[in-house]
């Protein structure tokens, strides 16, 4: 008798990229477009209410300066990688947003990378960097 | 001597009042929260003081705290800005090393009190983490909490871990759930309400909640143990008074018409 096979292999594996992934390719473009002058870092951080919940933030840290690092954001999820709340580190006096998808995600990561306070920060690095 | 100046200034343009203090009490690091002074401004006003002193910005990426100073270029780090806090590595020649952390804390207004006392679990984090690279605990933090010293983020052993007693605080540290938590002590407790040194708080907030502490003490110093040797109580100071002109109304209220609603916080270690 023959097995049968009950398996349905998809032909293309679905590939997801959880918020933590979109942070990581984001901090490797930092790194690219300031020529290592500035590094994104991405850290895994100590979960403050929720030991089930990840938090991983990220930092743009300045070799050049000491080390010196700079935290831009952090985001928290739990076991589902969505919804994901992010929370703008230079904008502290300001309520935490929360996206339900990437899309959602992806808009409120370019709302902060490509913030007014966040290109000063990198211009001031970048100066001090090559000073 | 080294001396501290923070203050949270809530955007006023005070840099001729902020360089009298500096020129009263000589201020070698001066912290501002919630300055929107241009650096040019308020470098003209400290550089007019003495032309034996000459201040120095370090622009600070974050803008959480705007920081002057008087020391060599070359003894001030900034190492890290993260949730509010500003963390500068010192090797002063004749002080020693030191970490400085300036903090600038979220507002109550977008964050509970919940929120912050937790958040201050991660704080510790972040100093514990920084004294290890810096590879020493001589460690002040100063600035606005916006907590209290009593509540539980500033005293938890996870959180700040402040203490109130200096022969408490001498012990170094604790065992809490089996962990290592190191003590910082929390002078600030000798500032509460009337018969403290100085004024009853360091802000002033009214509002119609059932729990009104009215004076509040968020600006804060906490001192590692390893520094207490250089800290005399004396040399901590809300300051009411600039020269003549006082910083308070008729009714003894911060005057955030003369200043800012939040007191300027003086510190000095001896060395």
């Amino acid at each position: 008798m023959t097995v049968q096979s009950l398996w349905e292999i998809p032909s293309k594996p679905e590939t997801f990229r959880t918020p933590t992934t979109i942070l990581r390719e984001q901090a490797e473009i930092l790194s690219e477009l300031t020529g290592n002058m500035l590094i994104g870092e991405i850290r895994h951080e100590e979960p403050v209410l929720d030991e089930n919940l990840f938090n991983v933030s990220l930092y743009i840290a300045a070799p050049v300066l000491k080390q010196y690092r700079l935290k831009v954001l952090e985001i928290v999820h739990g076991a589902n990688p969505y919804p994901v709340k992010v929370a703008d580190s230079l904008n502290l006096d300001k309520f935490n947003e929360e996206a339900g998808n990437e899309d959602e995600y992806l808009s409120i990561l370019k709302r902060i990378l490509s913030s007014e306070k966040v290109q000063r920060a990198i211009s001031i690095l970048m100066s001090e960097s090559s000073a | 001597m080294l001396t501290i100046l923070f203050w949270n200034i809530k955007k006023r343009p005070l840099e001729s009042l902020i360089a009298e203090i500096v020129e009263a009490y000589s201020v070698d690091i001066l912290l501002l929260a919630e300055c929107d002074i241009e650096s040019s401004a308020m470098l003209e006003e400290l550089n007019a003081i003495s032309e034996l002193t000459s201040f120095f910005h370090i622009d600070n990426p974050s803008g959480r705290i705007a920081i002057y100073h008087s020391l060599n270029l070359q003894w001030i780090v900034p190492k890290l800005d993260a949730d509010g806090l500003t963390f500068y590595d010192i090797d002063h020649p004749h002080y020693g090393k030191l970490l400085i952390v300036a903090a600038h804390l979220p507002s109550r207004l977008h964050r509970t009190l919940e929120d912050l006392n937790f958040n201050a679990t991660r704080l510790r984090v972040y100093i514990e983490e920084t004294e290890e690279e810096v590879g020493h605990t001589r460690t002040v933090i100063i600035g606005d909490l916006n907590m209290n010293p009593f509540d539980s983020g500033v005293t938890s052993a996870e959180g700040f871990h402040g203490v109130m007693s200096r022969r408490v605080a001498e012990r170094r540290q604790r065992r809490v759930g089996g962990q290592p938590r190191r003590f910082f002590y929390n002078p600030m407790w000798s500032r509460l309400g009337d018969e403290s040194i100085g004024p009853p708080g360091s802000y002033y907030y009214n509002n119609s909640s059932q729990v009104n502490y009215f004076w509040h003490t968020f600006d804060q110093v906490l001192i590692r143990p390893e520094l207490l040797p250089h800290f005399r109580n004396e040399n901590l100071r809300v300051l009411t008074q600039v020269g003549t002109r006082s910083l308070l109304t008729t009714n003894g209220l911060p005057d955030s018409s003369v200043a800012s609603d939040h007191l300027p916080l003086l510190l000095s270690l001896n060395f």
